[in-house]
């Protein structure tokens, strides 16, 4: 008698199974977790970018979205050739530069040419030639020396120079 | 149970409203100079269909949110024929804004990542924020690191000291 009237009972509709699935406990558990895990991973470990400007371009363009990953340096200190961001005030708006010059260096600009401590660097990244001279300036500890790819740009409107170790936010991901 | 539970939620809704109504009518005083910085940059701020008068009343409401004694030191190496420049009084602001206001047909500022610091005294406080300057219509845009400096001045909190941030050195 119980297994006519149970075979009898109507299921969930078509449309609540897609919605909600078949047992909304368990889906509602699962969003909650969903919401939270993207809450930490996006708010506190990837950070979420759109690229604005052309500062890095080839190798980053305007409009791309992208992220930084804020774990990156917890076990290594930023090595050269990093595409790290910057912070300014906080963390809406950012810089994204590559680092070329590590604590303790000399870096300038001499003929377009990036000179490390006197020597010529292999900017393969770079692809375009450029004219700028900078005056040597030498790193001390926790200071990095980050410029942009784009070196096609006047010296004067690019934003480069000495970032100090505590504005590095993280490493960008891709 | 249920009647508990629905007491339980009445009780939290009158509480957060009473907390919200508390922050509208009697305002902290970080709440107060976030306010009067979103007033800033949208005063700073305009655009080419504005009137005459409207730029004035603007300039002149703007001024009231300093100090007599303001001193800018403004220092945008990346802006063609800006360089570092400073303004001293009131004035010398005004000359300045309306200066500014001739120059380009318009105007957006917005300011980010506001971060409010008081002295131990509580009579002064400091505002460190991103500024991002565009003009609308143009996709490019200047950002600069800027601190504000606030002096409660007869109860009412002025900007006595603008300046630029150097963040890469």
């Amino acid at each position: 008698m119980n297994e006519t009237s149970a075979a009898k009972a109507p299921g969930p509709s078509l449309l609540r199974i897609v919605l909600i699935g078949r047992r909304p406990r368990n889906t509602f558990v699962r969003i909650v977790v969903l919401v939270v895990t993207c809450f930490i991973i996006f708010g506190f470990v990837l950070l979420p970018i759109r690229i604005e400007g052309v500062s890095m371009q080839p190798t980053y363009h305007d409009q791309q979205i992208n992220f930084v990953n804020r774990l990156a340096y917890i076990r290594h200190e930023p090595r050269r050739g990093d595409v790290v961001s910057i912070m300014l005030a906080g963390h809406s708006i950012m810089y994204m530069k590559r680092i070329v010059g590590l604590p303790g260096e000399t870096i300038g600009f001499s003929n377009g040419k990036l000179l490390v401590n006197g020597e010529i660097l292999n900017e393969p990244y770079v692809k375009s030639a450029c004219d700028w001279n900078v005056p040597p300036v030498t790193l001390s500890t926790n200071q990095y020396y980050v410029v942009g790819d784009n070196r096609e740009m006047p010296e004067k409107n690019h934003e480069k120079g000495v970032a100090e170790r505590w504005r590095i936010v993280g490493k960008v991901l891709l | 149970m249920k009647q508990w539970l629905t007491r339980l939620i009445a009780i939290a809704v009158v509480i957060a409203v009473g907390f919200w109504l508390w922050q509208v009518f009697f305002p902290s005083p970080e709440r107060i100079i976030h306010n009067r910085m979103a007033r800033i940059a949208k005063l700073i701020s305009f655009s080419s269909n504005e009137g005459n008068i409207a730029r004035m009343a603007d300039v002149s409401s703007l001024l009231g949110y300093f100090t007599p004694d303001i001193q800018c030191t403004i220092d945008t190496p990346d802006i063609p024929d800006a360089g570092d420049w400073s303004i001293n009084g009131r004035e010398d602001l005004r000359d300045n804004v309306v200066g500014a206001r001739s120059m380009v047909g318009s105007l957006r500022v917005d300011f980010v990542d506001v971060t409010v610091t008081f002295a131990p005294d509580h009579q002064t406080a400091a505002v460190e924020l991103t500024a991002r300057v565009s003009l609308p219509n143009d996709r490019d845009f200047i950002v600069h690191e800027m601190k504000f400096t606030f002096r409660n001045v007869k109860g009412e909190w002025l900007v006595s000291r603008v300046e630029t941030v150097k963040t890469l050195g």
